[in-house]
């Protein structure tokens, strides 16, 4: 709908010298005062600044312009300025074309008339194009103030809390039976050596207890639907076999139970019950039966904890569940898991009992862990000498290409801990030492003072063949010194493989389910590396902590507080203005073949077999013309990108204002 | 099941290689049949040249099988396998390389196209072969005999295709499949045994082969068995005299000739420096 005859304002802007070094502007504007419909052109110094924008508010008024180009930057840097100043002056805002003149122009250009060639075509296009723009209008929809934040590691359970004092409800999705993630496993934490259970167990504590958190453990999320703002999303609660109503947390069960498995959370350094939680703090400490190594589960018989659990709150029958929650945003902080280093045979893991992972020697310094926090060999020794072999699966082209940012430095913290508990040498293999961050670089330097051997080297080998006899049963760590420029072969007693850090399993899933995609070696896209490093391209789906790349615990705890003021912010605009070009679907012309459907990367796009046509769901539409390009029957229309507009500005750019081919004024009247 | 055959220099002249390998082949209907005219693969020693001379030589045994219309070259060395491996992925990479080496080959009416698979004959009679042909033809009880399964450093490397590149298990299937026991944590496995280096630089291969004996000896194996002569031989020939405890070091096809049921004797046992007597 098209109210009077398009009376059309340019402005060329020179960007300081950015587009007037090159671009002839007072041509420019004079060559767009002589095309069709063109009532006022100017040039101006800076059109975004205030002047500017009251230039063209101004003239507006005035000379009733209902039709404005600027021919400035790139439409991502100010097309919003420009619209928002047009409907300052009572015009839509989409009766605006921008010409870029700036990145596509006068700063690719070498010679200067070939530049103002260009910004006389350029301009002349968005001339001929803006003449057949319509007058759009966004709608406005609610904000669900709920959030979902998915895993409980320590970013996740930082995102929850800061949003639960907010005072707005969140659900707190995470699937092993307890939260807290990888942190819990440590013992101490670099470069402060502060215990790690004292400062996170509280966390773990206060999530349980805050009244704005609804924690659902032992659940993964299902489906998620809607839109920024509206979202429903399927969480599905896998049966714990235990009612956590009337458990008491005493343990009984546990004890009693005679199945007894490797322990997930010790690495397979010890074992655990069938009916078991993973860790002494565990949050809930409501135990869970694991199915596959339950006695009852697999032989049908047993049911010892049933009968000594007092409480009565063993329960055999409980179901899976599915619950569904709305939500208006989403917080992934789904964290990462170790690298394993089986299939680095050179290093011997899993053939020689003396060769740990990284995380597997957290537990050993854990007070709670297999050894009680002693660093002893398996076979209860004091060790004489400890190997740390760094980058063991990262900055490798074979495994992971990129740097795990965390190992150099957890592995100067074993070193220290090693010295200080047991006073055995220990030397780190490295590759470069990547010590950046607050009091990292110090630690660095306070572990050569404490002795600590450094040898620049990738290791080649660990084995246990050993060249003199008083080396036997030591294990030999092969590398090549590259300081001293000759090849090291040094007798240990145990050998910790730093494994680097890779996206947590089922973050594919995730993606898909939100609608955004992974990076080459899975960690989630952020919107922007620099500018939006906690938002992604769905809009209220945000990410903190380890999914989007390997971070420290302060990186991971900033990206969860964040997060939560991304999600908070968002919550307190309570209304949402949806952008107004979305693709529409004619259903007098739809067909129902569902093409579109197929090829709307954001699922926009649903379905109604009763009708047999498809719709497009404004609030999730992205603008990006797939379906309207997809269509056989041309029954959609890409508002604002539409046939006509598109033409038009082709028309434009492609020929002279004598060559105008495409009627303007017989449809603009 | 027939194959294009590269004995390579060292074969014939090893301790009982040659007579092994015909009769288990024999046995398991496995025909191998010699590439004629066949040169010197040109080995490592050849090949760290990097001259055009080192390419001719693996380009022409590879022409001269093409031309008698064999589609596979089994080997049965190390070196040779890797050396013809190697030059068939560089002569594939490289044009102008594979233009002069054409331009060599041409004058004896030959030309290389690279269209052949290279492979060794252990990998040959793991993969190629059901277990059941094999154990069909076991008569001896080996099940107490211990066998450090020695695959020296060329076969899996660069490639590790065939098998992992630091700790393969292929020879260990075999020595299984044959009823016999490998040495399961044997670390000396890829170990490098020095290979021509042995005759200038003595001091320095040595050690490794002490390390590839005594990882054998003092986890208990009775035998170390080998795929390459250059490995055998090294190996063997490095306890002569050593004054450490001593392992004997056969080769895979004798090995299987023993739980084959043939005697000591047709598999030229004899000819090894350590001797072998089977205790089992
Ligand atoms: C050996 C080692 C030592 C370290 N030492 C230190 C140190 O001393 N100091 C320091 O600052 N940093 C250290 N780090 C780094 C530290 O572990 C991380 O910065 C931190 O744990 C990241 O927290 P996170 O919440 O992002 O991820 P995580 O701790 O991995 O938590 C993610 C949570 O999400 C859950 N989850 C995953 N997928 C799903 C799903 N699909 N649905 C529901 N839930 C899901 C997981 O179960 C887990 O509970 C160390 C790392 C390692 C490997
Ligand atoms: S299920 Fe029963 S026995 Fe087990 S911890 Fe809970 S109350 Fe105790
Ligand atoms: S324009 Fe893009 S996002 Fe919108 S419905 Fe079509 S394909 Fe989906």
């Amino acid at each position: 709908m098209r109210e009077s005859k398009p009376k059309i304002g340019v402005y060329v802007c020179h960007c300081g010298t950015n587009i007037s070094g090159k671009v002839d502007v007072e041509a420019v504007s004079e060559y767009a005062s002589a095309l069709p419909h063109v009532a006022i052109a100017k040039n101006f110094k800076f059109m975004c600044s205030s002047p500017g924008q009251q230039l063209v508010i101004d003239d507006i008024r005035k000379n009733d312009l209902n039709r404005v180009v600027v021919a400035s930057c790139s439409p991502r840097m100010h097309e919003k300025t420009f619209r928002t100043a047009c409907q300052a002056a009572g015009i839509n805002p989409y009766y605006f074309q921008m010409a870029c003149i700036r990145e596509h122009d006068s700063w690719v250009t070498e010679d200067p008339e070939a530049a103002t060639q260009k910004a006389k075509d350029l301009v002349r296009g968005s001339v001929a194009r803006v003449a057949h723009h319509q007058q759009l209008t966004s709608r406005v929809v609610d904000i669900n103030p709920n959030v979902l934040v998915i895993g409980g590691g320590i970013s996740g359970m930082q995102a929850a809390l800061d949003i639960a004092d907010g005072g707005k409800k969140v659900y707190l999705v995470e699937r092993d039976p307890s939260i807290g993630g990888n942190m819990s496993k440590f013992d101490k934490t670099f470069p402060t050596l502060d215990c790690a259970a004292c400062i996170s167990t509280p966390k773990l504590v206060a999530v349980g207890q805050h009244e704005n958190i609804e924690m659902m453990t032992y659940s993964e999320v299902a489906d998620v639907s809607g839109f920024v703002g509206n979202f429903t999303v399927k969480i599905r609660k896998k049966p714990r076999y235990v009612d956590a109503d009337k458990c008491t947390g005493c343990g009984v069960c546990t004890e009693k139970c005679p199945s007894k498995v490797l322990s997930e959370f010790d690495h397979d350094l010890t074992k655990r019950k069938a009916i078991f939680t993973p860790f002494p703090q565990s949050v809930p400490n409501t135990p869970v039966i694991d199915t596959e190594n339950c006695l009852f589960f697999k032989k049908g018989k047993c049911r010892a904890c049933e009968k000594f659990c007092e409480a009565g709150a063993i329960d055999f029958e409980q179901k899976e569940e599915i619950v569904e929650i709305n939500v208006g945003s989403i917080i992934i902080a789904t964290g990462f898991e170790t690298f394993d280093p089986t299939p680095l045979t050179q290093y011997g893991f899993g053939r020689y009992p003396e060769v740990y992972t990284s995380i597997q020697f957290e537990r050993i310094n854990n007070a709670t862990g297999p050894t009680s926090g002693k660093i002893v060999t398996k076979d209860g020794k004091k060790p004489e000498s400890v190997a740390i072999i760094h980058c063991v699966g990262s900055r490798d082209q074979n495994y992971m290409k990129y740097c795990s940012r965390v190992c150099c430095m957890y592995s100067m913290k074993f070193a220290h801990l090693v010295r200080e508990k047991t006073g055995a040498e220990v030397y780190e293999f490295y590759i470069d030492i990547r010590s950046p961050g607050k009091g990292y670089e110090e630690f660095y330097n306070r572990l050569q003072e404490e002795g600590t051997h450094f040898i620049r080297g990738k290791v080649s080998q660990i084995t246990d063949m050993v060249d003199s006899p008083e080396d036997e049963g030591k294990l030999m760590v092969v590398a090549e010194d590259t300081l001293a420029r000759k090849v090291r072969r040094i007798p240990v007693d145990m050998v910790v493989l730093s494994v680097g850090l890779k996206p947590a399993a089922g973050i594919e899933d995730i993606a898909r389910m939100v609608g955004i995609s992974v990076d080459s070696d899975g960690w989630i896209n952020e919107l922007h590396p620099k500018l939006g490093p906690l938002a992604t391209p769905s809009d209220g789906i945000f990410i903190a902590g380890c999914c989007q790349g390997p971070k420290d615990i302060p990186d991971s705890v900033a990206q969860g507080q964040g997060a939560a003021g991304a999600a908070l912010s968002l919550i307190s605009r309570g209304k949402l203005e949806i952008e107004a070009a979305v693709s529409a679907i004619d259903p007098e012309r739809c067909m129902g073949c569902r093409q579109c459907e197929e090829v709307c990367v954001y699922g926009a796009i649903s379905y109604h077999p009763a009708l047999n046509i498809c719709e497009v769901n404004e609030a999730i539409c992205k603008g990006c013309g797939n379906c309207a390009a997809t269509c056989p029957n041309k029954a959609i229309d890409l508002k604002h990108f539409n046939n006509d507009e598109l033409l038009a500005e082709m028309e434009g750019l492609m020929f002279g204002p004598a060559d105008f081919h495409h009627g303007t004024d017989e449809q603009a009247a | 099941m027939k194959y294009g055959f590269f004995p390579g220099c060292s074969y014939k002249g090893a301790a009982g290689y040659k007579e092994s390998t015909e009769a288990v082949s024999r046995l398991l209907g496995i025909e191998l049949v010699e590439i004629q005219d066949w040169n010197c693969c040109g080995a490592t020693s050849y090949w760290s040249t990097q001259s055009i001379e080192a390419y001719v030589l693996p380009a022409r045994i590879m022409a001269l099988a093409e031309k008698q219309g064999l589609s596979e070259i089994v080997n049965v060395c190390n070196a040779c396998y890797s050396t013809l491996r190697k030059a068939q992925e560089k002569l594939a990479q490289d044009n102008d390389l594979n233009e002069k080496v054409n331009l060599a080959l041409a004058e004896e009416g030959l030309k290389y196209t690279g269209n052949l698979n290279i492979r060794h004959l252990m990998e040959v009679i793991v993969n190629d072969l059901n277990a059941d042909d094999i154990k069909k033809h076991i008569k001896k009880d080996l099940s107490g005999f211990v066998v450090a399964p020695y695959y020296g450093c060329q076969l899996n490397r660069p490639w590790a295709d065939i098998d992992d590149a630091h700790y393969p298990v292929l020879m260990d299937r075999l020595i299984e499949m044959v009823g016999a026991k490998p040495l399961k944590n044997y670390s000396a496995k890829t170990e490098c045994c020095g290979a021509a280096h042995m005759v200038a630089h003595k001091d320095l291969c040595m050690p490794l082969n002490n390390r590839i004996v005594k990882d054998a000896v003092s986890k208990s194996a009775q035998t170390i068995c080998t795929l390459c002569p250059l490995c055998q031989f090294n190996v063997d020939a490095s306890q002569y005299k050593s004054g450490l405890p001593m392992v004997p070091v056969i080769f895979f096809t004798q090995m299987m000739g023993l739980a084959f049921g043939l005697s000591e004797k047709d598999l030229k046992l004899q000819k090894l420096l350590t001797p072998f007597k089977l205790a089992v």
